[in-house]
């Protein structure tokens, strides 16, 4: 039989080192040179990895019970519903969205695709219904990108696919060979 | 030497399937590790035109150059890398269906040089299931 028992002080730890995180990763692209895409989905894996091992973290198999940090587990609801929210948004950190919108426009030229502008949209018409794409300012000129429709078309999939290849990643790469040997 | 090749049909006529694929700042558009093609000196469609790319695969970019082999409008593309791998890429179109019957395949030799064997899954990245990608792809960007 598994007991519970509450418990404060290992909550706070857990929780500041997921915003610890999650805010490192966003002064990180902050700090960066070239625009840095965040994807929401990243967060949400994120979140849900903070879930799993702050959850594993709370077992304690030689007392046989669970230590459940109430606050801990309130923070855990919040961040899950928050990165849920926004899984299907990137965050393009050192572009803004004018900058953003000529970017997209040059990928949806190279993928033959029509398109009209909206106030701060792109629709672009597909087979099976039209693709959204809204480019909003955030905070530090920063663009808030948000895919919304089509989305079982290969051609709306090959457009963030290419859009994303635009920006680099928070985390550098490792890079092997060199253009112009 | 090995190979790898798939290929399509586009219901696009050839000129307009060559015309797209001939412009090599189209391919990262189609070839899902091709992160960019970039120092484009000259027209892709003349013999020894040069450019840079930048392949991405698990984390690691990969970067090299190639040049135009051979252009023949509406009917063949080909280029070669020149850095790294050696391995020539061609495209060739033919009439089909009302629409071009696209071919892609790649030769590639087995490379001597560390670099060259790193360099080398960059072009296996192409294998069947990627070439497939690729050619389903062109097929969604083209198909009118």
């Amino acid at each position: 039989m598994l007991g519970v028992r509450a418990s404060a002080p290992l909550g706070f730890v857990w929780i500041a080192g997921y915003l610890a995180t999650t805010l490192g990763m966003v002064a990180a692209a902050a700090l960066r040179r070239k625009p840095i895409l965040l994807k929401g989905s990243t967060l949400l894996a994120l979140t849900l990895l903070f879930i799993v091992l702050s959850a594993a973290a709370a077992v304690d198999p030689a007392r046989r019970e669970a230590v459940v940090p109430l606050p801990l587990v309130a923070f855990q609801v919040v961040a899950l519903g928050a990165a849920w929210a926004v899984r299907g948004r990137w965050l393009v950190v050192g572009a803004d969205a004018a900058a953003v919108g000529a970017t997209l426009e040059r990928c949806l030229g190279m993928l033959c695709a029509s398109f009209e502008r909206a106030v701060d949209a792109y629709v672009v018409p597909l087979a099976d219904g039209p693709l959204h794409v809204a480019l909003r300012p955030a905070l530090a000129g920063a663009t808030l990108v948000t895919f919304r429709g089509a989305t079982g078309h290969r051609k709306a999939a090959l457009l963030r696919a290419l859009l994303a290849k635009q920006f680099d990643g928070v985390v550098p790469r490792v890079k092997i060979g060199r253009s112009g040997e | 030497m090995a190979r790898v090749e798939q290929s399509v049909v586009v219901n696009c006529d050839p000129q307009r399937v060559m015309e797209y694929i001939s412009n090599v700042q189209n391919h990262p558009a189609f070839i899902g590790p091709l992160k960019s093609v970039t120092n484009l000196r000259g027209d892709a469609k003349q013999k020894g035109t040069t450019w840079d790319w930048t392949f991405v695969m698990a984390g690691v970019e990969f970067a090299g150059k190639s040049e135009t082999v051979e252009y023949v409008p509406g009917r063949q593309f080909s280029f070669r890398t020149t850095t790294g791998i050696h391995s020539t890429f061609n495209y060739r179109l033919e009439p089909a269906q009302g629409g071009s019957r696209l071919t892609i395949d790649v030769d590639y030799e087995v490379p001597k040089t560390l670099l060259a064997k790193l360099q080398t899954s960059v072009v296996e990245r192409l294998n069947d299931a990627e070439g497939q990608a690729a050619v389903q792809n062109l097929k969604a960007i083209l198909d009118t």
